[in-house]
């Protein structure tokens, strides 16, 4: 009786002691997470050219995911669920479903972390490895395995990682798709010598080694199974000065990107920076040749990239700025891009009492030159070298040219504005895939001007005017937003392709929205039509048909 | 020195991940394939369209597989969606109604063109696309699985009609019902095209493209019910006969019957065979 007396007490005490200790670690506990759900009701428009026939039954569609992270001392975990049930239109039909397509779990210690499950990384640049998640674009391609870093002195860090990528929802078999493995490392001279701690010379050196295994299936090539990628980069500053640079070379990597040829590949950025007060200038150059790495060669589709090209031409927000964005060419380009920031002080002539900012932009990019790879071959046949290039020689073809300057400018407490010109070429035929349209030459214009009323009130608005001649032709765009902060807006938007060459599709496109902001969580509704388009990446082009009717975003984090 | 220590440790791990493998010219396998015979045949369907730009470079692979397969892969190509619409100046439409079903079943255009199917096997859960550098390697993987019937096309061609005696035997007592699905394809058609290759010819747009394997004929989208028994009876013969009357502008010595059997819950394709309509 005294035993069984005893064990109860010990069971209990255990049970009490493990239970103080439960609620000690849920004290210590941090949870955080975001949600984010973007619906839509399509409408047949006829005036728009969409048909009840076009939605087929298909009036709701919705893109969401929630994200929950836990932590606790030196471990944490997370999970996100999406669902795209069916996905909104624009987005890739592959990616329909439902999920859990991001789970993971990590221990830090003071010199190490190991992380397990899904996970996003860099190396440098990107040029040899990233991995990424863009919601608005539909982009995932987490890589699913292992990674472990090390950092035995504070400036001195190891990364290894080793897995699988995402591809929609299709689940890893044997052989369907790639293994990847990668290394980097880095080391800050600043941090890790104490006699360079003070210096005004900052070098900070790296590199990375990436391969990736898939199997060589193909009847017809002799496909190499493993294929290596590396880059070396330095990071070198002094006072305002700062220069940074990265050289990837990739084994020959044949795929259905670059039409399965045996050439290597090259990834070359260097850029410059200088800035003081009121004056800053940047200055940018890039090579890619034959770069497309993917874990599964044969994929076409916007996933499974393993390394990141980064385009380096300025990102335009405006409605008709952003009209035709950059796409960067894997299978070759070369360009360069010039910035220069200039803020005129205040009390002078020209700034007034408030100054005024004058940005300058320039960016191009050319095809690279291609020459035969031998006297019996043409350029880019598959199963050949595929081309040489010479290294810094500018193709004839510019895929892009973007010249904008911007003056902001506070005219008063409660107003101010800002001036845009942009002058745009874009080759349609090489950026979009459709072949034989010429190049659009545009020169657009923005004035966009904010008045407060009061604290809380105040009133944005925009008008644009894009003029060309070719593809669609001219357009001009209107914006008003009102704002009552810190709760709610109201906004205006219409896109008019008045100059549309087919008189028919001389549309306009409009979107009318409200929404309301409480703390971390915000609800937009908005009514409007959006545009058709052709969508081409990596050879595959699909059409985006029209679509009208409502939208709903209701985000939140906390 | 602890640090150069580190690096050198680190370096010596990193060898471990080198993984580089150079392939040295000729680039192209000897002799290819699964060489020998085999009963097993695969159909690849390669759903175009004349405005599609990158399809015409498909194409082009698509022949070069069956080169390589010669009579063990048999291709039809579907123009279907977006970019096989008729417009101005492409004014010939190549569509049919069992392949703008097909096409919106299995998703093919919604996800862009070029892009195959396989023998009608599902990859994952409702995908069934195979893109066009992934043609070779699952046309390989399913030549190496094992036949699982055995058909026989017999056709006569009079007076403008096609009669064909479908014989079917299966060779495993397999569960489910299944379908027969009689197509018509034909070679050589001329026509524009829309093109972005030039190794292939001229761009934007071949005037004088010539397409072939094109689907013109379906006895119906899905089909009709071959089977009765389940599971099928080894060894019975399955019999079926289809008669279509051409209609104009189809070239009965351009012409092939294309036909398969599938299972009518999966779609996948057990066995296919081809025949041309004159001999």
């Amino acid at each position: 009786m005294k035993r069984v007396l005893l064990l109860v007490i010990a069971i209990l005490f255990v049970g009490f002691t493990a239970r103080s200790q439960f609620s000690e670690a849920i004290k210590k506990s941090q949870v955080h997470g975001s949600f984010e759900f973007d619906g839509a009701y399509y409408m047949a428009d006829e005036s728009a050219g969409i048909y009840d026939t076009m939605i087929n039954g298909k009036n709701f569609a919705f893109n969401a995911f929630g994200n929950i992270t836990y932590s606790l001392g030196n471990f944490s975990a997370g999970v996100r669920y999406e669902a795209y049930l069916p996905p909104l239109a624009g987005f890739d039909p592959r990616m329909e479903g439902q999920g859990l397509p991001y789970l993971w779990a990590m221990y830090t210690t003071e010199k190490f972390s190991f992380t397990v499950g899904n996970f996003y990384e860099q190396f440098g640049n990107g040029l040899t490895l990233r991995t990424y998640e863009e919601w608005m674009l539909g982009y995932d391609n987490s890589l699913n395995g292992a990674r472990v870093t090390f950092e035995p002195v504070k400036g001195l860090l190891f990364k290894g990682v080793y897995g699988m990528q995402r591809f929609f929802w299709t689940p890893y078999t044997k052989n369907s798709r790639g293994i990847v493995k990668g290394f980097d490392a880095e080391l800050d001279f600043n941090q890790v010598f104490g006699t360079m701690s003070n210096s005004k010379v900052r070098l900070i050196l790296g590199g990375s080694f990436v391969s990736k295994y898939q199997i060589d299936q193909d009847p017809i090539y002799k496909l190499p199974r493993n294929v290596g990628n590396m880059a070396g980069r330095m990071t070198f500053g002094v006072g305002k000065f700062n220069l940074s640079t990265e050289y990837a070379y990739k084994i020959n990597d044949p795929s259905a990107i670059n039409n399965y040829i045996y050439k290597e590949g090259e990834g070359f950025l260097v850029n410059a920076s200088y800035s003081t007060k009121g004056f800053g200038f940047y200055v940018m150059f890039k090579r890619y040749d034959n770069m497309s790495y993917k874990s599964n060669r044969a994929v076409t589709a916007n996933g499974l990239d393993i390394s990141f090209l980064p385009p380096n031409t300025e990102i335009h927000t405006y409605m008709l700025t952003s009209m035709y964005p950059y796409n960067t060419q894997p299978n070759g380009e070369i360009g360069y891009q010039l910035q220069l920031n200039y803020k005129v002080p205040k009390k002078s002539k020209l700034g007034g009492k408030y100054g005024m900012g004058i940005a300058v932009n320039y960016s191009q990019v050319n095809d690279i030159v291609r020459n035969p790879a031998s006297d019996t071959t043409a350029i880019g046949v598959s199963g050949t070298e595929g081309w040489t290039s010479p290294f810094f020689k500018f193709g004839k073809r510019i895929f892009w040219q973007d010249f904008n300057i911007e003056i902001d400018k506070k005219f008063s407490k409660k107003f101010k504005g800002t001036i845009t010109y942009m002058y745009q070429s874009y080759d349609i035929a090489t950026l979009e895939g459709h072949t034989g349209e010429p190049a659009v030459y545009s020169n657009i214009g923005v004035i966009e001007m904010t008045y407060k009323f009061t604290s809380k009130h105040a009133l944005r608005w925009e008008l644009q005017g894009l003029w060309a001649k070719e593809d669609n032709g001219d357009w001009a765009a209107l914006l008003l937003e009102y704002t009552i902060s810190p709760h709610w807006f109201v906004s205006f938007a219409n896109q008019y392709n008045y100059g549309n060459p087919d008189e028919e599709k001389r549309l306009n496109y409009y979107t009318g929205s409200f929404g309301y902001t409480r703390k971390t969580t915000r609800i937009a509704i908005t009514y409007g039509r959006q545009r058709e388009g052709i969508v081409c990446v990596g050879g595959v082009c699909r059409a985006v048909p029209a679509s009208s009717g409502f939208y709903v975003t209701i985000s939140s984090n906390f | 020195m602890k640090v150069l220590k580190i690096i050198s440790i680190i370096a010596a791990v990193s060898i471990l991940f080198y993984a580089c493998e150079k392939i040295d010219p000729p680039y192209k396998e000897d002799g290819g394939g699964n060489g020998g015979e085999a009963v097993k045949k695969v159909l690849l369907e390669d759903y175009t369209g004349h405005d599609c730009v990158n399809c015409p470079a498909a194409a082009v692979d698509a022949e070069e597989l069956k080169e390589l397969y010669g009579d063990k892969l048999i291709v039809m190509a579907v123009h279907a969606g977006f970019f096989a619409r008729p417009k101005a100046e492409l004014p010939q439409d190549f569509r049919t109604a069992a392949g703008e079903d097909w096409d919106a079943f299995f998703g093919v255009s919604l996800a862009g063109n070029p892009n195959g199917i396989v023998n009608r096997v599902e990859r994952s859960a409702g995908d069934y696309i195979v893109s066009v550098g992934e043609w070779g390697p699952t046309i390989s993987t399913e030549l190496e699985k094992e036949a699982e019937a055995k058909m026989t096309i017999h056709s006569d061609f009079e007076q403008n009609t096609l009669t064909s005696n479908i014989t079917t035997e299966f060779l495993y007592p397999l569960e489910g019902t299944y379908q027969l699905l009689y197509c018509i394809t034909e070679d050589s058609i001329i026509g524009p095209q829309m093109n972005n290759d030039a190794n292939v010819g001229d761009t934007p747009k071949i005037e004088d493209y010539v397409f072939m394997h094109m689907l013109r004929y379906s006895n119906s989208s899905w089909g009709e019910k071959l089977t009765d028994d389940n599971p099928v009876v080894v060894g019975k013969k399955y019999e079926m006969e289809i008669t279509v009357n051409f209609e104009v502008g189809w070239v009965p010595k351009n012409c092939h019957v294309v036909a398969f059997i599938f299972d009518q819950e999966t779609k996948t394709i057990i066995q296919v065979e081809e025949a041309k309509v004159i001999e």
